[in-house]
């Protein structure tokens, strides 16, 4: 994929950036620190997915007990993962077979060892903690900002759709001054029907804005900027209340209902098997990014298995699979509006959860699961990357034992690099990331993934 | 965390205070819980040692008594040991005399905070109209909502949430925080019930298992504000390994007893004492957790289908009762707890951040900006002869920190933190639960125990206390939907979780549903054909004193009547007349940032 233009950056959604500072993390190359993409997709598998048994299968029993398919480009798959991994259909598309997983996985690229903590500061493998950290890359920050929180704030103002977390939340977290930026939380099922009714503009609106702006002034200057953020917020439900309520956002009803030729009900079809709430929820992340959201957290699936993952993970993990390979083809079918070619080629997908899984001798604990919090299986954790351009590649690979055998990568630097990628200012991202501190030992951001 | 370091700042501020108001060491003022009025507890609120050295270095503005041309600052405004340590810096900022908020405006600051919710008209007359901050205080403290809004904040704090822990045990520590905070239990006793239930003594995550480094970090950090030093994690833990949790399921219909907390003496094992003697030099105090007797002859609970080594802690209980020497040997680890200066600061700290929302000093954030605040008053609770927790909040709820007005002119909106009054957001239940008075109508409420939905998997429904089967009219659970979308009926769930778009939706969805009947628009009575101005003007204020503790000023008269005649004479709210304008006025009030911040 061709890098965007610096006219197209200018002229289009990323507007904003013409005044701020080009993300040079760790780059002296302007052209090289450019955006690389337009729209950001986090897929999060929340629970603790089992990388070493999915996309970095390993070749060692405590690790993966069902084996390795095979290696396709950048990633090795799991048997869990694909071995019973179909094409499935969907119908109302021009091409209307999605593909298995293992036929595109060579255009993927993964960071094989992603630390949670370079610094050392490793918590004992709580969900709470490492999906706070995964978001924000802090444990126990309580002012760092989630992922799509940096970005909203960086161009949310001039999408034409507005970032959201698909029950990702913790992408979301907008703690004290980032309040005005968090992301919308969207439900499938709990979109408006109808645009948000604020009052009467000459009686209700015009009362509330008074209250507003009467009750601001009246505060000192710190407490002012909270009550500005949540005076700014109601603007953007102004704003994106009436796309909110349009049927082409209620996933599971009108069928009918299209953006450029993409219906609902061909959203519906890509997760294939079933009409799921996780199907629905993807398709609505699809057509949120059709519409110009700048980014969108998901969550799909569930993998926190302490006991009977043996029985379980072989039924989940194809539907994880199949959503991604759906996902994938989705995109590479859907017209980029803003022209040239598809959705694929503009909007960066990236795989997420918590942490891996510890492993444990012969693969599982006594209760048939495994749990995490200890072991390499556990700190290191697989994210598979696709779309935007990427070249696909191995970062961070590791051996057997799940142990990196060329460094490894720093949450910090994955999602400084998400956000340097679509387009957020160097000010914001190293505000939130510093580069060079002990959870950025790199200190540049993975521009290597398009190079 | 609490160091030294800011303990003598504590000092720089204490000497400051002492020598602007003649306090002697700063002074102490427990809210009288009749009037309102100060005691007289004369408790030392500072380091005599750290005082002296400090008042060499003072350069504060402090008056030495022998330069007569400067004015003399005046003194602190009581001898509430908050007023007295923050007193300096409000006199450097020249922030003085301070504005006390009106009745109104503080009675609803107090009801929010303590209740959870604004308090009515009558409710206004009855505790607050005419009363000391700390009257106010008392008589809200006294009120069962009190207790309601405690507990939920005690399950938020202390963090634990199904499937962390056996779901059962949850709620069974409601009772802990209620015997805190009606005063039936002090604050050491608190820490010692709590760190001998299972919510604290062995909820962690399942990775765990049976390794209690978890606990003894939470309870360094929930109990000391500080991690463990030395030999103390190992000390603690040695009492605490009689804490193991289960892994049993009993057959039949029922709740799962997956991972329910269980005691088992012999897991002690220590070479020297007995078996089932946890041993431990704690603090410079050799302590031995004493479980030998109890345990045996192991006999499985009655219905369970396999057995451990020891006994269930919620057989125990509820079968036949904890019995009380052996509930006396576990609440020893928090007792010991108790001991140090660190558990009454951290105690502190933990009630001002409750209570001003600004306050921040956890483990996880900076210190204050005013520390010496927080050390003072640790002191002041370290050394006062009763722990009520009740007293601490008195003490902060009747504080220039906290009676303040929060609202400023041009000339004072630049003022620090702590010389105006705070400005709180709502959290959603706050804000739900407000609405239902407003309103007087039942809206429902979410489970303080747990963040799950009703039939969700984790925490077990049989626990729930049961909504009507309308949901209030609803015919689903809007509270807990709105609850969620608003940040709110989160559990035991820590997550920090900010308002943004979907909470402004969900406040414009409120505003669509509820400012219709039956909500309670409008006085009893009231006759809505009469659209003429008094009537009109009566039925406005009757809004504006029941959500916002006010009347509309003359400015907003101007607007509110362009706006009715909008409304009525236009027909731009519809054919309704004036219960289409009260529609508008009530949407506007309650999607306005006066009534969601507070």
């Amino acid at each position: 994929m061709a890098r965007l233009s610096r006219r197209r950056l200018i002229g289009g959604a990323s507007a904003g950036l013409a005044a701020a500072g080009l993300c040079r993390l760790g780059t002296a190359n302007a052209d090289n620190a450019s955006p690389r993409v337009t729209r950001v997709l986090i897929v999060n598998a929340p629970g603790g997915l089992r990388s070493t048994a999915a996309f970095n299968a390993s070749t060692a029993t405590d690790l993966n007990p069902w084996g390795v398919a095979g290696t396709f480009g950048s990633v090795t798959l799991g048997n869990v993962l694909v071995g019973g991994g179909i094409a499935h259909d969907a119908p109302s598309w021009p091409t209307p077979v999605i593909p298995e997983l293992s036929s595109i996985a060579d255009q993927f690229a993964m960071i094989g060892a992603a630390d949670h903590a370079p610094d050392g500061s490793h918590r004992n493998g709580d969900h709470n903690d490492d999906t706070v950290r995964m978001a924000t890359g802090y444990f126990g920050k309580a002012d760092a900002p989630g992922l799509l929180t940096v970005i909203n704030r960086a161009l949310g103002a001039d999408a034409n759709a507005p970032v959201a977390v698909v029950g990702a939340r913790h992408f979301g977290i907008a703690p004290g001054d980032w309040l005005a930026h968090a992301p919308i939380e969207l439900v499938y099922y709990q979109m408006p029907d109808q645009p948000p009714n604020g009052g009467h503009p000459q009686v209700g609106q015009l009362l509330e804005d008074a209250l507003d702006q009467r009750y601001a002034s009246r505060r000192r200057a710190q407490a002012r900027g909270v009550l500005d953020s949540y005076r700014g917020t109601k603007d953007v439900m102004r704003k994106f209340g009436p796309l909110l309520a349009q049927p082409t956002l209620k996933m599971g009803q009108f069928a009918d209902a299209e953006v450029d030729g993409i219906t609902n009900q061909m959203l519906g079809e890509i997760g294939g098997i079933d009409s799921s709430g996780d199907t629905q929820s993807l398709g609505l992340a699809i057509r949120l990014l059709q519409l110009g959201s700048p980014a969108v957290a998901l969550d799909l699936e569930s993998f926190d298995w302490h006991d009977n993952e043996q029985t379980e993970a072989p039924q989940r993990y194809p539907r994880f699979a199949r959503y991604l390979a759906g996902l994938h083809f989705a995109l590479a079918n859907i017209a980029d509006p803003d022209g040239g070619g598809s959705l694929l080629d503009t909007t960066l997908v990236l795989t997420t959860s918590e942490f891996g899984r510890s492993g444990a001798p012969g693969g599982f604990n006594e209760g048939a699961g495994t749990d995490h919090g200890s072991g390499p299986g556990w700190r290191y954790q697989a994210h598979v990357l696709f779309g935007g351009g990427i070249v696909p590649k191995l970062i961070a690979p590791t051996d057997s034992a799940n142990e990196p055998t060329e460094g490894n990568v720093s949450t910090h630097a994955l999602l400084a690099t998400i956000a340097c990628a679509v387009g957020a200012p160097i000010e914001i991202v190293e505000s939130v990331w510093p580069s060079g501190s002990a959870l950025f030992p790199e200190g540049q951001a993975l521009w290597q993934l398009w190079d | 965390m609490h160091g030294t370091a800011r303990r003598d700042v504590a000092a720089l501020g204490l000497a400051a205070a002492a020598s602007l108001g003649g306090c002697n060491g700063g002074g102490s003022g427990t809210p009288d819980r009749n009037d309102g009025s100060t005691g007289t507890d004369t408790a030392a609120a500072g380091d005599a040692d750290n005082s002296g050295d400090a008042m060499t270095g003072d350069d504060s503005g402090g008056a030495s008594g022998s330069d007569t041309t400067e004015p003399m600052p005046p003194p602190p405004p009581s001898d509430n040991v908050i007023d007295v340590a923050i007193w300096p810096r409000i006199v450097a900022e020249g922030a003085y005399p301070l504005v006390p908020a009106d009745d109104r405006t503080l009675c609803r600051r107090m009801a929010l905070d303590l209740w959870g919710m604004v308090p009515t008209p009558a409710e206004f007359t009855a505790l607050c109209e005419g009363q000391a901050p700390g009257s106010i205080a008392w008589s809200m403290m006294e009120d069962p909502r009190f207790v309601a809004r405690e507990t939920r904040l005690w399950i938020r704090a202390v963090g634990v949430d199904a499937p962390d822990i056996y779901s059962h045990h949850i709620p069974d520590a409601d009772a802990i925080y209620e015997r805190l905070s009606t005063g039936e239990i002090d604050y050491a006793e608190f820490a010692g019930e709590l760190l001998a239930h299972p919510v604290m003594a062995v909820a962690r995550p399942e990775a765990d298992g049976d390794d209690p480094s978890f606990t003894i970090r939470q309870a360094f950090r929930f109990f000391l504000g500080r991690p463990a030093q030395g030999d103390e994690f190992t000390q603690l833990r040695n009492l605490m390994r009689v804490w193991a949790r289960g892994w049993e399921s009993r057959p039949g219909p029922g709740p799962s007893y997956k991972r329910p907390a269980y005691l088992d003496g012999s897991l002690c094992q220590d070479p020297v004492y007995d078996d089932a003697l946890c041993t431990a030099t704690l603090f410079g105090q050799e302590t031995i957790v004493d479980l030998s007797g109890v345990f045996y002859p192991n006999v499985p609970p009655q219905g369970f289908e396999n057995s451990v080594d020891g006994m269930f802690y919620f057989e125990m209980v509820h079968g036949g009762g904890m019995p009380p020497e052996f509930q006396a040997e576990l609440i020893k680890p928090g007792l010991l707890l108790a001991s140090q200066d660190a558990f009454w600061d951290e105690a502190s700290e933990r009630a001002l951040s409750r209570i001003l929302g600004w306050w921040r000093s956890t483990a996880d954030e900076p210190d204050s900006t005013v520390p010496e605040v927080g050390i003072a008053l640790g002191a002041w609770w370290k050394d006062h002869p009763t722990h009520d927790i009740r007293e601490l909040y008195a003490v902060i709820l009747s504080s220039v920190l906290y009676t303040t007005d929060a609202a400023v002119d041009d000339t004072t909106e630049s003022r620090s933190i702590w010389s105006v009054g705070p400005t709180r957001l709502m959290d959603g239940e706050q804000y739900l639960d407000s609405l239902q008075v407003a309103f007087d109508r039942e809206l429902g409420f979410c489970d303080p125990h747990t963040a799950e939905p009703t039939g969700a998997g984790a925490y077990d429904d049989v626990l729930r206390e049961p909504q009507p089967a309308d949901f209030y009219g609803f015919g689903y659970d809007a509270y807990y939907d709105w609850g969620t979308q608003l940040g709110g009926c989160v559990g035991g769930d820590l997550v920090p979780r900010q308002p943004g778009l979907r909470s402004v939706f969900a406040h414009t969805d409120l505003a669509d549903q509820l400012c219709a009947p039956p909500s309670r628009l409008s006085a009893d009575g009231f006759d809505l054909g009469d659209t003429s101005d008094p009537n009109r003007h009566a039925a406005i204020e009757f809004l504006y004193a029941t959500m916002l503790a006010r009347l509309p000023d003359d400015s907003e008269w101007q607007l509110i009547d362009a706006a009715s005649q909008t409304c009525l004479e236009d027909l731009a709210c519809g054919a309704d007349g004036l219960s289409g304008l009260l529609r508008e006025v009530c949407g506007a009030i309650i999607r306005s940032g006066e009534f969601v911040f507070y």
